[in-house]
C-alpha cells in the first residue's frame, strides 16, 4: 500500500510539473489576443469591443497627451462582444485593472450598438451569469506578467501551442499595452482587396444573424452609465464612437434608430464628452468593414488624442 | 460538482481516505454526507427535491409490505405521482405551457398570461440529474410493489442509494437489488480495485478533455451558423457530434464507475462498444444500457413488448422512443430525435429479410458486411442527432438544408487543419482501443504489463493530457438531462 501511495504521489508530481512547465513556457510566447490586456496595472483605459481593441493605440494617445499631467500607463482593455460588453462583470474587471491610487487617468469608453445587446428574452441574472463565463468572470488576476491565472482559467487552446504558435494569425501583432494591431502585410500573405470584400460580406452576415437572436438590454445600458460614473471619479471620461465602413454603420444606425442622439444626451446628462467619428468611415481602412487596419488605427488614434487634448484645453483641464 | 473541476480533485481523495479510515458502521453516513455535499455545493436548495423523493419512496415502500393489494397500489401511485410530478414541474412544465400556447396561437387563440397567474415557467431552474435519480428511485418503488425486492429498512442506506455521488447526476441508473446490498457489505481496502478505479477515472478524463471537448469545438462551430458553413463541414459536424456525445457520456460513466470502484463498489456498465453494432436494434442494446434496460422493464414490456400484432409492436416502439426522446429534454427536438430512431428501428425490422437476401446475392465477405454495417450505423444515427443538437426544429431543418448545399470543398471551418486531423486521429485511436478492450476492460491496457512499459504508458498519458487537452471547462452533455 505504501508503495502504491508513493507511486501515486510521483505520478501526480510529474503531471503537475509538466503542466506547470508548459503553462510557464506558453506565458513567454504568444498566448492569445487578450492575454496582454491582463498583464499590467493601468491608470487610463480604452474600453469597448473589438473595434476599439484594434482601432485605438494607447501609446499614440499617451504621446498626444504627453504633458505629464495624466497618469500612465494607458491600457487597451477592450475585447469583444462576448468578453467586454458593458455589465457588472466588465465593471468589476475595470476596477481590478486600475491602480488603487489612480486619480487622474484618461478613459476612452467606446460604444456601438453591439455593446448593449444580449440574447433575446434573457433576464438580468442570466446576462450576469453569461458574462461570468467570459475571461473577466473567470480570472482572479488582472495585472501580472506572467499571468498564470489567465492561462489556467481561460486559455481554451491545447498547450502544444507553447511549442509553436499554431494559433496566431500572421497579420496580428499583440502589443504589451493591449492594442491588437492588424497589418495588411503578413509574413507570408497580404490581405487583398478581394479578401476585404469577402470578410465585409461575412461581417454583414454576422450582423444580420445577431440581429435575429439579440435585443437591446437595459442591464447593459445601466451598467454603461455606472461605468462612466465610476470612471469620472478617477479621471476624464470620453465616450467615443469609432469609424467603420459606411455600410456597417448604416446597419447599426438602422438597427438602433437615434443611437447617436441617445448617447449624446447621456453624455450631457453625465457631463462627459461624446466624440462621434461614425461618419468618417471613408477616411479609414478596415479589413472586414468593422475593424481598422494598422495605418488607419494609428491615424485615428492620433486624431482621437488631438481631439481629447482640444476638449481638455477648452475645459481648462489641460496643462494647468 | 463537476468531475472535471478542482473541487472534485480535492473532494475525491478526502472521500476515499475517509471511507477507508472510518469503521464500516459509519461509512454510510460519510458517503451520504459526501453525496449531499457533492450535489448541493453550488445550489443547496436542490437538496429539497432529492430529499422529497427519498422520503416519499422510503415510506411508501415500507408501507407496501404489509398492505393489501389496493393499498399497495395506492402507495405505488403516491410514489409515482410525487416523483413524476416533481420531474414534470421542474423539467417539463415550461415546455408544456409553451407548447399549449403555440397550439392555441396556431388556431389564432391566445392565452392571457394574467389568467394563468402571469407566471413565466421558463424561470424554473432544471435541477441537475433529476431524470436520473427520479428513474432510479422509481424503479425501487416498482420493484418493491412487484415483490422483486424487500424494502430497505435503514433510511440512511436507502438515502445513499438514491444519492450515491458517483452516479447521482448522470447515471448509470442503478437498481436497488444491485446497489443496496453493495452499500451494506463490509469492504476492505483492495489494491487491484483502487488501481482499476483510478485507471477508469484517468481514461474518463482523457475521453472528456482530449477527445470529446476537441470534437465539441468543431461541432459548436458547425451548429453555430449552419447557413454559413454549408456542405461538407456540416456532414463532418454531425459525424463529430455522434462521437462527441458518445465520448462525453462514456467519459462521465468511466469516471463514475472508476470512482465507485476505488471504494469497492461495482456500478453497471452503460456502454458496450455501441458504434460497433451492426444494426439499430443492436445499437440500442449497447447505448445508455441502464436507461434502456429501465425503459424495457418498466415501460416496453408492460406495454406488451415485441409480442402481439405488428401494429402493436410498432406502437410500442414508437411510445418507447417517444419517452426516450422526452427523457432527454423538454424540447420537441429531442422528441423528434426519439421518434426518428423509432422509425429507423421499424424500417430495420421490416427490411430484415430483404437485406439478408441482398447480402446473400452479393456474396460479400462477412467482415466487409460488418464494416459496411458500422459505417451505415454511424451515418443513420448522426442524422437524427442533428435534431438532438440543434436548439430548435427550425434550426435543425436549416442545418439539413445547408448540409445538402455542397459548393466547393472547404472543410475546415476552424482554419486549423492540424486540429481537424487530430480529431480524426483520436476518434480512430479510441475506437481501436474500444474494439479490443471494450468499455469495461480499459484497465487491461496498463495492468499486467512490465514496469517499464507501464511507466511509459503513464508518461505518455501525462504528455497527451497536458499538451492536447482542450481547456473549455465544459460540463458533461448529459448533466442537462
Amino acid at each position: 500500500m505504501k508503495n502504491f501511495i508513493y507511486k501515486i504521489i510521483i505520478f501526480c508530481t510529474i503531471l503537475a510539473s509538466t503542466y506547470a512547465f508548459f503553462v510557464d513556457k506558453l506565458s513567454k510566447e504568444y498566448v492569445d489576443p487578450y492575454y496582454n490586456k491582463f498583464s499590467q496595472k493601468a491608470s487610463g483605459l480604452i474600453l469597448g469591443l473589438s473595434r476599439a481593441s484594434e482601432g485605438v493605440s494607447p501609446s499614440i494617445i499617451e504621446e498626444e497627451l504627453s504633458s505629464g499631467q495624466f497618469e500612465n500607463p494607458m491600457v487597451n482593455f477592450a475585447m469583444n462582444t462576448v468578453q467586454s460588453s458593458y455589465g457588472e462583470i466588465y465593471l468589476d474587471g475595470i476596477k481590478q485593472k486600475l491602480k488603487s491610487n489612480s486619480k487622474n487617468g484618461i478613459f476612452i469608453v467606446a460604444i456601438s450598438p453591439g455593446s448593449f445587446t444580449a440574447p433575446s428574452g434573457m433576464n438580468d441574472e442570466n446576462i450576469y451569469n453569461m458574462d461570468k463565463e467570459g475571461i473577466i468572470g473567470k480570472i482572479d488576476n488582472f495585472t501580472s506578467a506572467p499571468n498564470y491565472s489567465y492561462i489556467i482559467n481561460t486559455y481554451p487552446q491545447p498547450l502544444y501551442n507553447a511549442l509553436h504558435d499554431f494559433d496566431k494569425w500572421e497579420h496580428h501583432t499583440p502589443h504589451p499595452n493591449g492594442w491588437n494591431e492588424i497589418t495588411q502585410n503578413g509574413r507570408f500573405n497580404k490581405i487583398r482587396e478581394s479578401d476585404i470584400d469577402h470578410w465585409k460580406s461575412l461581417t454583414i452576415r454576422y450582423y444580420k444573424r445577431k440581429i435575429k437572436k439579440e435585443q437591446f438590454s437595459n442591464y447593459r445600458l445601466n451598467h454603461f452609465i455606472k461605468t462612466i460614473q465610476y470612471l469620472k471619479t478617477i479621471g476624464n471620461v470620453f465616450i467615443v464612437r469609432l469609424p467603420a465602413d459606411n455600410d456597417i454603420i448604416k446597419i447599426e444606425n438602422d438597427l438602433w434608430k437615434g443611437f447617436d442622439k441617445q448617447f449624446d444626451s447621456i453624455s450631457k446628462q453625465y457631463s462627459v464628452e461624446f466624440l462621434n467619428y461614425s461618419s468618417l468611415g471613408s477616411d479609414y481602412k478596415t479589413y472586414d468593414g468593422s475593424h481598422m487596419l494598422s495605418a488607419s488605427a494609428k491615424k485615428f488614434s492620433k486624431l482621437l488624442g488631438k481631439d481629447i487634448k482640444n476638449s481638455l484645453v477648452e475645459r481648462n483641464e489641460y496643462g494647468n | 460538482m463537476l468531475f472535471n473541476s478542482f473541487e472534485f480533485l480535492l473532494f475525491f481523495p478526502v472521500m476515499i481516505i475517509g471511507f477507508y479510515v472510518l469503521p464500516h458502521k459509519n461509512r454510510w453516513l460519510w458517503l451520504l454526507l459526501g453525496s449531499y455535499f457533492f450535489y448541493m455545493i453550488h445550489e443547496p436548495e436542490l437538496l429539497i427535491l432529492l430529499l422529497t423523493s427519498t422520503i416519499v419512496d422510503y415510506f411508501c415502500a415500507l408501507k407496501m409490505v404489509h398492505a393489501n393489494s389496493l393499498m399497495r397500489r395506492l402507495y405505488l401511485f403516491i410514489s409515482i405521482v410525487v416523483n413524476i410530478g416533481i420531474l414534470f414541474v421542474f423539467k417539463y412544465l415550461s415546455f408544456f405551457t409553451t407548447s399549449i400556447e403555440s397550439l392555441f396561437s396556431f388556431f389564432n387563440l391566445s392565452i392571457n398570461r394574467e389568467q394563468v397567474g402571469g407566471y413565466n415557467f421558463k424561470q424554473i431552474l432544471l435541477p441537475v440529474g433529476i431524470s436520473f435519480y427520479t428513474f432510479q428511485t422509481l424503479s425501487y418503488s416498482i420493484d418493491v410493489y412487484r415483490g422483486k425486492i424487500l424494502p430497505e429498512k435503514h433510511f440512511g442506506v436507502f438515502a445513499l442509494y438514491v444519492s450515491f455521488f458517483p452516479q447521482l447526476v448522470a447515471g448509470p441508473i442503478e437498481r436497488a437489488s444491485r446497489l443496496i446490498p453493495q452499500l451494506k457489505k463490509e469492504i476492505s481496502i483492495h489494491l487491484p480495485n483502487l488501481k482499476k478505479g483510478l485507471i477508469m477515472i484517468a481514461w474518463g478524463f482523457f475521453l472528456k478533455v482530449v477527445v470529446a471537448d476537441r470534437l465539441g469545438v468543431y461541432v459548436d462551430a458547425a451548429f453555430e451558423d449552419p447557413e454559413f458553413n454549408h456542405g461538407i463541414p456540416l456532414f463532418i459536424g454531425s459525424f463529430f457530434f455522434a462521437f462527441q456525445i458518445y465520448y462525453d457520456f462514456s467519459a462521465y460513466t468511466s469516471i463514475a464507475i472508476g470512482t465507485a470502484k476505488t471504494m469497492g463498489f461495482d456500478l453497471v456498465q452503460n456502454f458496450n462498444k455501441p458504434y460497433f453494432a451492426t444494426s439499430i436494434s443492436e445499437f440500442w442494446k449497447r447505448w445508455h444500457i441502464s436507461l434502456m434496460e429501465w425503459l424495457k422493464d418498466y415501460v416496453f414490456i408492460p406495454l406488451g413488448g415485441s409480442r402481439g400484432s405488428k401494429l402493436k409492436v410498432v406502437r410500442n416502439v414508437l411510445i418507447l422512443f417517444f419517452i426516450v426522446g422526452l427523457w432527454h429534454g423538454a424540447n420537441w427536438t429531442f422528441v423528434i430525435w426519439g421518434v426518428l430512431n423509432a422509425i429507423l428501428l421499424i424500417l430495420e425490422f421490416s427490411t430484415n429479410n430483404i437485406r439478408k437476401l441482398i447480402f446473400k446475392a452479393l456474396k460479400l465477405p462477412k467482415t466487409l458486411i460488418r464494416m459496411l454495417g458500422w459505417c451505415a450505423l454511424v451515418i443513420c444515427l448522426s442524422i437524427p442527432l442533428i435534431f438532438f443538437r440543434s436548439p430548435s426544429a427550425t434550426d435543425a431543418i436549416l442545418y439539413f438544408k445547408s448540409m445538402i448545399n455542397i459548393t466547393g470543398l472547404h472543410i475546415n471551418i476552424l482554419n486549423n487543419y492540424f486540429e481537424l486531423i487530430l480529431s480524426f486521429v483520436f476518434i480512430i485511436g479510441v475506437q481501436t482501443i474500444h474494439y479490443f478492450k471494450g468499455n469495461d476492460k480499459i484497465h487491461e491496457l496498463v495492468t499486467n504489463k512490465s514496469k517499464p512499459l507501464r511507466w511509459s504508458i503513464y508518461m505518455s498519458y501525462i504528455v497527451i493530457i497536458v499538451l492536447f487537452a482542450i481547456n473549455r471547462q465544459n460540463t458533461f452533455i448529459y448533466f442537462q438531462f
